[in-house]
């Protein structure tokens, strides 16, 4: 089977000094599967997912190829690639409190991403948008879809968000760090909903975070990143028991607290990985 | 590009006031003479703009007109600044209802635009240079007033005013030696885009006659009196109104250029 | 409800707005030094005819007395009589409101449908040439005289090419009950024009830096992640998030539109308020003066009454907490 999402050398570079960020990267995903990229800030795995819906500024360079579901995204005009997002790929962001228009209820909100891109009457838009609410675990639907961003909470607005990035049922769902933001409790349960909705509708997940700990719940393969590059991939088990990068050794030292003795220091990953200073 | 506006800001308003400065000493004709055997000279030699409908020279009249613009607009500029930037400060510090009332009382001077209190002026004592300043200063009063109570609120967040006021500085000590220092360059910005619309509103008063009275020169009642021969000699208008948006761009320029160079915190406030 | 109660509140300080302003004009045009019945009848005049007329204009009355009675006049649509002429202040302004008001009118609908779409260009195309020659053009208009850009604008279109009137006034509906809306309209797009390019030039620069922000908002960003273009997102979703600022700067606009009106008014020798205030001034005929101004203060505060009730239509987010 060929996969659904293939990333080969890509390469993205912003401003007129061309700095670049994104050094020629490659992997793929498969139909069905979930693929963690884990890095810290700047590692430049927000950009990554950005290139890949074709949402970055106008001022970012954008080289190498992306595919999804075999078609070649890079160099595809806004006009062309747009119906492509929220049907084929769709993408739900970090920042729940300011990701929603604040002048428009949210079940409009959702109902446009709906009408967007399937033809059908406003009323059926409205049952499918109260259904979904639902579904994203939000108790009363309607009294939320006629609600404004502002006179919900963090975690319900993640919902709505996550509601509308799944209501066209697309192949590929890109998450940026949906929990950072979040409280923990929180972030447990919308966790919980993310793997179950993506099971429901079968979506291929590419799941951004800095945490090894939230990916290990979500994903079954782990791609790493830093400064750019993808410096380790490889499964679950592969990443926390046979790592080769000191990079990746240090993210799994500081995932795995239970392996602390009592009283002892706890680890940080500059204990494995010091960066060069470089010039 | 951006740089770019801050120098073209900086040579306008610098050939301003060296206009005005060198028509104190020098002119090229005498710029109140009635010659009724030169008027409507088109732009030439030797008068390099041309004559009026007065045969007085165009050049001339520009370089003092310069004078009188330049004079309004320090004044006005200043008395809005007096007036303004102590309401916004005391306003910044005390918050409460001393900000309320100072923001309520801008709210109405608002609705009193510089043209509506010079024409209340003029028509209780009688138009001059003076009421133009007047009331040009006292309408630039709200905008000082509202950002100096911005860059204010921002400045009393920082620690070395929390230090200050900590170690027991009182509040017209912290105020004097910490708040105006640190504020000088938003008002900087300020008196800049206040200057501009002074020139307008200068410029706007005396072609309605609402200002310095003739036959001193100056650049609206030159404007005025170009439009009697509008249809037989327009260009004569064009230097007056030229003269003005000139000048009128490069306090413009010259204010985006140092809102630029402004503590990225304090941005918000001018 | 919170909306209610925000809604009186705007009233109150709109009420006493009105009270202050209108105080602050009487005290200015009564109070300082300056006497009307020497104006009238020169320096010259005989003291004991200067006291009468002192007496047959009202002006021997104490102060709050001659103030109440005017702004009592003035509720009850009674704005006094000209101290010159006689005639009722009511009557002379009456029909010069109409040309003011389609002036005004005119600009304020048309700068918006020209800045909205240069200032959306400005932002969008901040880093190519396109944007930097938007900005350009209104940082030129910014710069420009509203009764320069008029004198211009009869040189070209005027003088020059000869294709309208360089000034006068047509009604819509002439004395014969008439209409004449080719004459009405080509008397007015010169006044109206000069007032454009000022209001659109100031307009294009908060339309821009309202979109440059939207731009670079989060549910700006969601909005092109589910299907949008980059312009129809812009459209769909960045307008009414912008207009919250630009509408603000509409309301506050509106003072410096006025004003330009006056000044376009003599540029154009149209017969609205502008001019009869300018020769009440002339004239010294202060009743006509006040009554003028306390119309044209009236108006500023009415639209920025309307403006602070407009946000509460836009951002929902105000609706149940008390705007500012």
């Amino acid at each position: 089977m060929s996969p659904l999402l293939e990333v080969t050398d890509l390469r993205v570079a912003f401003g007129r000094s061309h700095r670049e960020v994104v050094h020629g990267i490659s992997f793929a995903l498969e139909p069905g599967e979930r693929l963690g990229l884990i890095g810290e800030s700047g590692s430049g795995k927000t950009v990554t997912a950005l290139a890949v819906m074709g949402l970055l500024a106008e001022n970012a360079y954008v080289s190498g190829s992306v595919r999804v579901g075999g078609r070649e995204l890079v160099g595809l005009r806004d006009r062309d690639l747009a119906p492509l997002r929220g049907q084929a790929m769709s993408m739900v962001f970090q920042e729940p409190m300011t990701a929603l228009d604040p002048t428009m209820p949210v079940g409009r909100q959702v109902a446009e991403v709906l009408l967007l891109h399937q033809h059908l009457g406003h009323g059926v838009a409205r049952g499918r948008v109260i259904e979904v609410l639902a579904e994203v675990g939000l108790e009363d639907p309607e009294r939320v879809a006629d609600a404004y961003p502002h006179a919900l909470s963090g975690g319900q607005r993640q919902r709505v968000v996550v509601a509308m990035a799944l209501i066209n049922r697309p192949d590929l769902v890109i998450c940026d760090e949906p929990t950072t933001a979040l409280d923990v409790t929180v972030q447990a349960k919308v966790l919980n909903l993310l793997d179950a909705e993506l099971d429901a509708v079968g979506a291929s997940c590419l799941f951004i975070s800095h945490d090894l700990a939230v990916v290990s719940q979500l994903c079954e393969r782990v791609l790493v990143m830093l400064d750019g590059d993808i410096v380790e991939q490889g499964s679950l088990a592969q990443i926390f028991n046979s790592a080769t990068h000191p990079y990746t050794r240090g993210l799994v030292a500081t995932a795995r607290l239970d392996a602390v003795e009592p009283g002892e220091r706890l680890p940080t990953v500059e204990d494995y990985y010091q960066r060069q200073v470089r010039r | 590009m951006r740089r770019a506006g801050l120098w073209i800001g900086v040579v306008l308003v610098a050939a301003v006031i060296l206009a005005a400065l060198v028509s104190l000493v020098w002119t090229p004709y005498n710029p109140l003479q009635v010659q009724p055997t030169q008027t409507l000279r088109p732009a030439g030699w030797p008068h390099l703009l041309g004559t009026d409908g007065f045969g007085i020279d165009i050049l001339s009249r520009l370089l003092v007109g310069a004078r009188t613009t330049v004079y309004v607009g320090v004044a006005a500029v200043s008395l809005a600044a007096l007036g303004g930037v102590p309401l916004g400060v005391l306003a910044g510090m005390r918050g409460g209802w001393v900000s309320e009332i100072v923001l309520r009382v801008s709210d109405i001077l608002y609705a009193f635009p510089a043209l509506l209190l010079a024409i209340l002026l003029a028509a209780a004592v009688g138009a001059s240079t003076g009421t133009a300043m007047v009331a040009i200063g006292i309408a630039s009063i709200p905008a000082f007033a509202r950002v100096a109570r911005a860059a204010t609120l921002i400045v009393m967040t920082q620690d070395y005013i929390l230090a200050a006021r900590a170690s027991g500085t009182s509040r017209w000590t912290t105020s004097v030696r910490h708040v105006l220092p640190n504020i000088a360059a938003v008002l900087g910005v300020q008196a800049s885009v206040s200057f501009g619309i002074a020139i307008l509103a200068e410029a706007a008063l005396s072609y309605l006659g609402l200002a310095t009275p003739p036959p001193t020169p100056t650049w609206g009642r030159m404007l005025h009196d170009a439009q009697t021969y509008i249809f037989t000699s327009p260009v004569q208008a064009l230097w007056p109104g030229l003269a003005i948006a000139l000048s009128v761009l490069g306090l413009n320029l010259l204010g985006d250029g140092l809102r630029d160079h402004l503590d990225p915190r304090l941005r918000e406030a001018a | 409800m919170n909306l209610g109660r925000t809604v009186a509140v705007r009233l109150l300080v709109f009420a006493a707005s009105l009270f202050v302003a209108s105080m602050a004009i009487f005290l200015v045009v009564n109070a300082l030094p300056g006497d009307v019945a020497t104006a009238i009848l020169g320096f010259g005049a005989d003291p004991a005819s200067v006291a009468g007329l002192r007496v047959r204009l009202g002006l021997d009355r104490p102060l709050l007395v001659r103030y109440l009675s005017w702004v009592g006049g003035m509720a009850s649509g009674d704005m006094g009589r000209s101290y010159l002429t006689n005639e009722s202040v009511t009557a002379l302004v009456a029909p010069r409101i109409a040309v003011t008001a389609w002036l005004v009118a005119f600009s304020m609908l048309i700068a918006p449908l020209v800045a909205l779409p240069v200032g959306m260009v400005a932002a969008v195309k901040r880093r190519s040439w396109q944007g930097a020659a938007a900005s350009t053009v209104s940082q030129i208009g910014l710069s420009i005289p509203a009764f320069y850009a008029g004198i211009l604008l009869v040189i070209v279109f005027a003088v020059g090419l000869r294709w309208l009137p360089a000034n006068g006034y047509t009604d819509l509906v002439d004395a014969h009950g008439q209409w004449r809306p080719v004459a009405f309209v080509q008397h007015l797009v010169l006044p109206v024009t000069s007032l454009v390019i000022v209001q659109a030039s100031v307009l294009t620069r908060y339309v821009r830096s309202a979109f440059v922000e939207v731009l670079s908002e989060d549910y700006f960003r969601t909005a092109r992640a589910v299907g949008w273009t980059r312009w129809r997102a812009l459209w769909r979703h960045g307008v009414r998030n912008a207009a919250i600022s630009v509408v603000t700067v509409i309301g506050l606009q509106l003072a410096t539109l006025l004003v330009g009106a006056i000044v376009v008014e003599q540029v154009f020798r149209l017969p609205g308020l502008g001019t009869a205030l300018l020769s009440a001034v002339a004239n010294r005929d202060l009743i006509v003066v006040q009554g003028i101004v306390m119309i044209l203060v009236f108006a500023v505060l009415v639209i920025n009454l309307l403006t602070d009730l407009s946000y509460l239509l836009i951002d929902p987010r105000l609706r149940n907490r008390d705007a500012r």
